[in-house]
């Protein structure tokens, strides 16, 4: 590549070689095309209210505070709020299990290899909605613990819908107020705490 | 030997430079065509920057499991680097899939039950957790709060697939809860379940 004479004076448009400009991008665009990861991956921190998970019991039992419950069972969520009595303003009704029973479709998902898992569909919306009531009836806040629990044959995608249908639960349209303390626990504990009766 | 004037040339006395042009290259088109890479270079360089913004490193944190269909959820948290459990896929009794711990199977999932293990303790993944708790105890970081950092870090990261019970799930939890790992972090994809859709 040459440069346009002017006469006496020195080159006026010399000319840059792009050559290895171009090839140095063509390298990265390689190398991140090629190590670039196209599934984001996230997480869901959950507390652990296992009764066995912890060899020795805690030396003071913890202080009796509202705590909403939910129940994932074959059929459906059961939900309730627990130490109803305990806050300002008292609602005895909210500790009756209230039952959000499954929809009656299907949610059939396909995997990498071409087979299909089958699901049943819970009402992900009606939770979000009595979750959202609790809070308001009951004033409560984002800190606020929730207890999940499952029967043992419901499988995990439903923990985990369920615990993202929690984490998206709030008490104001402007989302500023929104339950972040989930817990995930056993069917027993629920039993004792208003779920007595759910099979 | 001495330096002469060249004289005049073919065409330098011609006045019109196009003339003088058609004259020179024998009026045929230029041997050199030149190509406008200036657009290219822009693509390219648009491209490297989106690639760049793209680039995530956490997913390189885990090693996913061909057998592994993480639920997706919306929540939008970054993982971070711990001990990994791996559920692999369930397929009924016959098929029940295996629990690995840093891609090194265990146990197979249908040996997990409360009459195996009625403490909710699974011996050979409690045995890998002490063992990963010890040498975790030995890790050094590059200060001395990261050391801390390092060894102070009881979270655990668990990635099951969709279709693993509830029942398998616990015990696993339970198990890292008594071994040093009490704090469970599920690992999901990002975005929301949608019939029909491959992980």
């Amino acid at each position: 590549m040459g440069g346009g004479g002017t006469g006496k004076g020195g080159v006026a448009d010399a000319t840059l070689n792009v050559v290895p400009f171009i090839d140095l991008l063509a390298c990265t665009i390689c190398f991140l095309l090629i190590s670039a990861v196209w599934t984001q991956m996230s997480r869901i921190d959950v507390d652990q209210a296992l009764p066995k998970a912890s060899p020795k019991p805690p030396p003071t039992p913890p202080k009796p505070e509202a705590k909403i419950n939910i129940m994932i069972t074959q059929t459906g969520y059961l939900v309730n709020l627990w130490n109803a009595d305990k806050i300002a303003t008292p609602k005895p009704e909210l500790v009756t299990p209230k039952k959000l029973a499954v929809k009656p479709d299907e949610l059939k998902i396909q995997r990498n290899n071409g087979a299909v898992d089958k699901f049943k569909v819970y009402d992900q919306d009606k939770l979000r909605e009595t979750l959202e009531g609790f809070m308001r009836d009951a004033s409560l806040d984002d800190k606020t613990k929730v207890m999940v629990a499952a029967d043992d044959k419901v499988q995990y995608i439903h923990l985990i819908m369920t615990l993202d249908t929690i984490l998206t639960a709030c008490k104001d349209k402007e989302k500023k107020q929104c339950l972040k303390n989930p817990s995930v626990g056993d069917s027993n504990l629920l039993r004792q705490e208003g779920f007595a009766t759910f099979d | 030997m001495a330096v002469h004037h060249p004289g005049s040339r073919a065409g330098s006395g011609v006045a019109l430079k196009s003339i003088r042009e058609t004259i020179v290259h024998g009026g045929g088109r230029s041997l050199f065509a030149t190509l406008n890479v200036v657009p290219m270079i822009d693509l390219f360089t648009m491209l490297v920057i989106f690639l760049i913004q793209q680039f995530s490193a956490s997913g390189e944190l885990m090693l996913v499991n061909p057998n592994v269909a993480m639920p997706k959820a919306s929540t939008m948290k970054e993982l971070e680097r711990a001990p990994i459990v791996a559920l692999t896929r369930w397929d009924g009794q016959d098929q029940p899939g295996d629990l690995l711990f840093e891609n090194t199977k265990i146990i197979s999932q249908k040996e997990i039950n409360e009459v195996k293990y009625p403490s909710w303790d699974i011996k050979p993944l409690a045995e890998v957790l002490k063992k990963s708790w010890v040498n975790q105890q030995k890790a050094t970081g590059p200060t001395p709060e990261k050391t801390k950092q390092i060894r102070d870090n009881r979270k655990i990261i668990i990635q099951a697939d969709r279709t693993v019970p509830f029942a398998v799930v616990k015990m696993v939890m339970a198990t890292c809860g008594r071994n040093e790992y009490r704090e469970p972090n599920f690992a999901i994809m990002v975005g929301q379940e949608k019939a029909g859709a491959a992980p």
